[in-house]
């Protein structure tokens, strides 16, 4: 008789969700290259009888089923080094871990002691025949076309990628991974960079604010749903009825 | 619940250590030879509740997953070795350094240490000194009877002395540069040491091999900019406030869970 509880509570539930969900995207403001996440719910409704469809209508529960990622790109910023790069959308730069190839989108590179193009944690980043791009000295610069070069003198070019597929997902420390998929994603043909910009976070603070209000409300009235259930109409049930 | 009080405890840390660089950056904006930072940050870990791309039935996926992260950490705070401004002052012992490269000044410890402050006078045995009073390696010592003073944009030092129609080279300012001078040490006062990731430092003549020319009688101020710092400053405060803003909705909700059980 208790199922409109259950249906409020799987609203609680899944508002907690999307509550964590906000509270990543917010923490995630300032970091270069991130996608905010909203999430998406899915309805459950009771197997029954055709003609119970109402019943089951009301009977229903609500989870999160899944987030999707905010289109990109973020705004980008001027910071006037010659090695910080904003990629074009859904692209991406490919470094290499003891784990494997992972894939970034920010682009704040250095070069390291050893000459050898590094990202901002020091992991190489790969050029187009999939070697870490080395040979660089103190007068490296990154072209439009994501060459890379000695002055004047060329060193090699990017490695960048797509995910028409999809595959990758988040491993944090603004890495992606492709658990196992790597073939998956596609090498860009005609690279596109632009050196002297950064990529600000995609997450955009009043969106998330907005999302933030409606999901303490939503929060809110389930709370109340479930008190008047157990509040008012079990008390008048046990005291009307048995009374 | 307790993810999200997490999540957006870390975005106020970062953004606390956002506003300490820039007040950094802004309380050396008169600071000759300063370089400005930057910080940089990351998400954390993600909790994998669905994966992306996992088979929803035997010949669907699911188009997104569902990947709850866990907020965010500081990276690094980057030094920007963008060239400061020039100022003129006119003293013949005030130097720039026109592109790359660094002074190399001699600590009292022996070692060297590295800076863009061109702020240099003379000791009492005529030796060209930072304002700490460290000396110029290698060193140069003008004469007592020094009339006039010229650095060339090479380094070379020469000096006119009375009853000489030519002037007299007395002294040549090398200069050192780094591969990676983002991983450079700072020492406070102006000066840069060498670590294991800025490589050690290649020690050149002024205008040769990629460094800078010396400019005289100019003194580089810092690369702060006032205005983008100050930008940034708002949205790192207003990047504070939203946090906290989470955190009291998540500590709400929490209240309203306890008070469905009285």
């Amino acid at each position: 008789m208790n199922s409109q509880l259950y249906t409020a509570a799987s609203g609680l539930l899944a508002e907690e969700r999307r509550l964590e969900l906000i509270t990543n995207n917010l923490a995630n403001l300032s970091t270069p290259g991130y996608r905010a996440q909203r999430s998406f719910a899915a309805v459950y409704q009771p197997f029954g009888p055709a003609a119970d469809a109402s019943v089951r209508a009301a009977n229903a529960s609500v989870a999160i089923a899944g987030a999707y990622e905010v289109p990109g790109p973020g705004s980008s910023r001027a910071t006037g080094r010659d090695l910080d790069i904003t990629l074009d959308n859904d692209t991406f730069l490919v470094v290499s871990t003891p784990a494997g190839r992972r894939y970034t989108r920010d682009g704040s590179l250095s070069v390291s002691t050893k000459g050898d193009l590094i990202d901002a944690q020091g992991r190489a980043v790969l050029g187009s025949d999939g070697k870490p791009l080395s040979g660089l000295n103190a007068g490296a610069h990154l072209t439009a076309d994501g060459r890379v070069q000695n002055g004047d003198a060329e060193v090699g070019t990017l490695l960048l990628v797509s995910d028409p597929q999809k595959v990758l997902r988040r491993e944090g420390d603004n890495l992606l991974m492709a658990a196992g998929n790597d073939a998956a994603l596609t090498p860009v043909k005609t690279p596109a960079v632009r050196p002297g910009f950064l990529e600000e976070s995609g997450s955009e603070a009043l969106g998330e604010l907005v999302n933030l209000i409606e999901t303490q409300r939503a929060f809110e009235s389930y709370q109340k749903l479930i008190s008047l259930t157990m509040n008012e109409v079990n008390r008048r049930a046990v005291n009307d009825l048995a009374g | 619940m307790q993810r999200a009080l997490w999540s957006a405890a870390s975005g106020m840390q970062a953004q606390q250590l956002q506003i300490d660089t820039i007040a950094n950056n802004l309380a050396n904006v008169n600071t000759n030879g300063f370089k400005r930072s930057r910080a940089e940050f990351q998400d954390l870990l993600y909790q994998t509740i669905t994966a992306p791309g996992a088979p929803s039935s035997a010949t669907t996926r699911n188009p997104a997953g569902l990947q709850l992260g866990l907020g965010v950490k500081p990276g690094s705070v980057k030094k920007i070795f963008g060239q400061g401004d020039f100022k003129k002052t006119d003293n013949p012992l005030d130097v720039v350094i026109q592109g790359q490269g660094f002074f190399k000044v001699l600590l009292p410890d022996g070692t060297l240490s590295y800076t863009r402050d061109g702020a240099f006078t003379t000791n009492r045995d005529g030796q060209l000194v930072n304002a700490q009073g460290y000396t110029l390696d290698p060193p140069v010592t003008l004469p007592p009877d020094t009339l006039s003073v010229t650095v060339g944009a090479d380094g070379t030092v020469s000096v006119t002395q009375p009853g000489q129609a030519a002037a007299t080279q007395v002294g040549q300012i090398e200069l050192g540069n780094f591969v990676n001078p983002t991983g450079l040490l700072s020492l406070g006062g102006n000066l840069f040491q060498p670590t294991g990731a800025s490589g050690d430092a290649v020690d050149g003549t002024p205008g040769l091999d990629g460094l800078g020319t010396i400019g005289q009688g100019f003194l580089e101020v810092s690369n702060v900019s006032i205005v983008s710092e100050l930008v940034d400053m708002i949205a790192a405060q207003r990047a504070y406030e939203l946090n906290s803003r989470a955190i009291r909705a998540s500590d709400e909700m929490m209240q309203q869970l306890n008070s469905l059980v009285r």
